[in-house]
């Protein structure tokens, strides 16, 4: 309920709150949406390689539960990120693709995440599933600071920060806390779900082999 | 169809789609876990001894 009010604030916000842009016009309020799903796609693949650390060292599936939790938001945010920069390009730069370094780096991401769910998919035990999908994301949370930086350590058309009067900075901070908490709820509610499955295994296994 | 309007209903429709994902397997895995639980309870597994003795019969 406080998610979906937050929400309705923050489409308030965009469509009727923030001022037109005047080179872009209203397309230019796609920035809303993308910098808040680019951003939690990036939190959730840190969050990812940090639960991956945490079995490594625990050895504790619950820690796998989080990260596989926290990699499936991610992936969705991840290719929204795509698709609504794609969308965007398309207004600003009449591409809607180009091998720049911010670009390239976010396709990167996405590929680490389909990556992620594909090794995990091809294993069959829990435990190898778990250790092989904490490598991967340890390992791949390497490309978060290069998302970030490109704007900065290379020369290429994305900009380095929307360029926003001071209102449209507060509708971007609204949004991307609106979208932030549903994500979370929704990561929340996954991890929970992974929970019960893992419970109802081992009931299942328990019952198969004629304990009760 | 406007490329805003394009944006932000492809961005909810894909939320609204893995939320109603995860609903249906809450439903399914809580029914899962109520049958499990009921079988539990009333000792009634394939493989328990008052099953078997029933199957003897």
């Amino acid at each position: 309920m406080a998610v979906g009010i937050l929400l309705a604030t923050a489409m308030w916000l965009v469509f009727d709150f923030a001022p037109e842009e005047q080179t872009m016009g209203v397309v230019q309020k796609i920035v809303y949406v993308h910098v808040a799903v680019a951003w939690f796609g990036l939190l959730a693949f840190i969050a990812t390689a940090v639960a991956g650390l945490g079995f490594l060292v625990r050895r504790d599936l619950g820690w796998d539960h989080w990260a596989r939790a926290w990699a499936e938001v991610g992936w969705l945010c991840s290719t929204l990120t795509l698709i609504t920069g794609s969308l965007w390009a398309h207004e600003a730069w009449n591409t809607w693709w180009t091998w720049d370094p911010r670009l390239t780096s976010s396709l990167i991401l996405w590929t680490l995440y389909a990556g992620y769910f594909l090794i995990r998919g091809s294993l069959t035990d829990g435990i190898q599933q778990a250790l092989v999908g904490a490598v991967l994301a340890i390992v791949g949370v390497a490309d978060v600071p290069l998302v970030i930086m490109a704007t900065r350590w290379f020369r290429g058309v994305h900009p380095e920060s929307p360029g926003m009067e001071p209102s449209m900075h507060w509708v971007l901070l609204g949004t991307v806390v609106a979208f932030t908490v549903l994500f979370v709820a929704l990561v929340v509610r996954r991890r929970g779900q992974l929970v019960l499955i893992q419970r109802l295994d081992v009931l299942e296994e328990v019952r198969l082999a004629g304990y009760w | 169809m406007d490329t805003l309007t394009l944006a932000y209903g492809l961005v909810w429709m894909s939320v609204a789609l893995y939320a109603g994902w995860l609903g249906v397997q809450q439903r399914r895995l809580t029914r899962r876990l109520v049958l499990l639980e009921t079988e539990q309870q009333s000792g009634r597994g394939p493989m328990s001894a008052r099953t078997q003795s029933s199957r003897a019969a």
